[in-house]
């Protein structure tokens, strides 16, 4: 079953487009440099409107994270339990998603991982963490 | 001029009943005004949440209020609810009303298929709140829920009863995490001289602290930091210190959230 697919809107539709193309594409503020996620009109450092996107490695480690028995949607029931969490890009971002690729218990702070895609429609790709 | 609370009003909470929101909100404001010893012609402003079925704008229709000259909305309800007091007090001491109400009525939830537990056990781990301590909170609410003739779930819980109960996201289990209520409250702020009631509550200071509500920015920053601001800054505008706090209600619909509440205003959390 499908998961919920996002919305994309005018100001997330590059990290979307980006995920189609298997690349994770995120805003640099091109006044003070910060990088930022999810994507916005301002920085959150300097309130500058002025940005790029920039591709990140995909590289990151695992921040915090859970084991998620449910009762969840539908479309994840058929995968509990299973871990997802909040990691920290090497760009210094946060992202959420599953963490994949060890036993959920084993999962510690600071735990390398790197992004892969899930093909889940055919214009839509959704960003996961799999253990490095 | 100060502000004081003088009424306080609820309807019965269930987990299932046909009732529309707003009467559940038409119930619990004439208790509220009972308890005032006030009439709906005594009211010239109010405060709900957002997220109400009954607007400011149906009350002269609906529960006979004529002139409604401050009304305004908060964000997020219940949660927020201390900001129902603190824009009701700020209506009444500024002058833009005389007697102020607040309420709101929920109708069931989203149980199932929500992200919070999910988002409660993540800042949970990050923040160093263990099981045991999820348990201790759980536990806590449950035996004051046992006294509580009002409440829902009254029978008692056990350690081992606890642990019995299915994991949702780890460490919070079912049983650590609020189910959805049928129900409504509101409360009247009014100037002291307005009071009928010879208990009036005086409101000695309130604050807001504004946290994100996506967990990437939740670790992007330090919301907990700007609580923990808030609530110095509060008990400063109170003349008062964390260790003078016999009660404290943290609201939280999930219990791993309670420990932090209580970190971040110093006060001791239910052992």
């Amino acid at each position: 079953m499908q998961p919920p697919l996002p919305a994309p809107n005018p100001d997330t539709q590059e990290f979307w487009d980006g995920c189609r193309r298997h690349e994770l594409r995120i805003q640099r503020c091109a006044d003070c440099g910060t990088a930022r996620f999810t994507p916005r009109p301002a920085c959150p450092r300097c309130a500058s409107l002025r940005f790029a996107w920039i591709t990140c490695s995909g590289r990151a480690r695992v921040h915090t994270w859970t084991v998620i028995h449910g009762p969840t949607l539908p479309a994840f029931a058929d995968r509990t339990p299973y871990a997802a969490g909040v990691v920290r890009l090497d760009e210094g971002v946060f992202m959420v998603g599953q963490i994949r690729g060890c036993d959920p218990h084993a999962i510690h702070e600071g735990m390398r991982v790197a992004v892969e895609f899930d093909d889940v429609a055919p214009d839509v790709s959704l960003p996961h963490w799999r253990v490095a | 001029m100060s502000a004081v609370v003088v009424g306080v009003g609820r309807t019965r909470f269930a987990r299932r009943a046909a009732v529309t929101e707003t009467a559940l909100a038409a119930r619990a404001i004439a208790a509220a005004l009972r308890d005032a010893r006030l009439g709906p012609a005594d009211v010239d402003g109010v405060v709900r949440f957002d997220r109400d079925a009954l607007w400011e704008y149906d009350l002269p229709g609906a529960l006979a209020m004529p002139a409604l000259h401050f009304y305004n909305a908060v964000p997020f309800g219940p949660g927020s609810a201390p900001a129902l007091l603190r824009m009701a007090a700020m209506a009444v001491t500024q002058n833009l009303a005389t007697t102020v109400l607040c309420y709101h009525a929920r109708h069931g939830g989203h149980r199932g298929t929500s992200a919070r537990p999910i988002e409660a056990a993540l800042v949970a781990r990050r923040f160093g709140v263990t099981e045991r301590d999820v348990a201790n909170v759980t536990l806590a609410h449950r035996r004051a829920a046992a006294r509580n003739s009002k409440a829902l779930a009254r029978r008692p819980l056990t350690i081992a009863a606890r642990r019995r109960s299915p994991y949702v996201a780890e460490p919070l289990r079912r049983v650590d995490v609020a189910e959805p209520a049928i129900g409504a409250c509101a409360f009247v702020v009014t100037r002291p001289d307005r009071a009928r009631r010879p208990d009036p509550v005086r409101i000695v200071a309130s604050m807001q602290a504004v946290v994100p509500t996506a967990a990437s920015d939740w670790f992007a920053r330090e919301p907990l930091d700007d609580v923990a601001r808030a609530a110095r800054a509060m008990f400063r505008a109170a003349r008062l210190r964390p260790d003078d706090v016999d009660v404290a209600c943290l609201n939280a619909d999930a219990s791993a959230l309670v420990p932090l509440a209580g970190r971040a205003y110093r006060v001791t959390a239910p052992a």
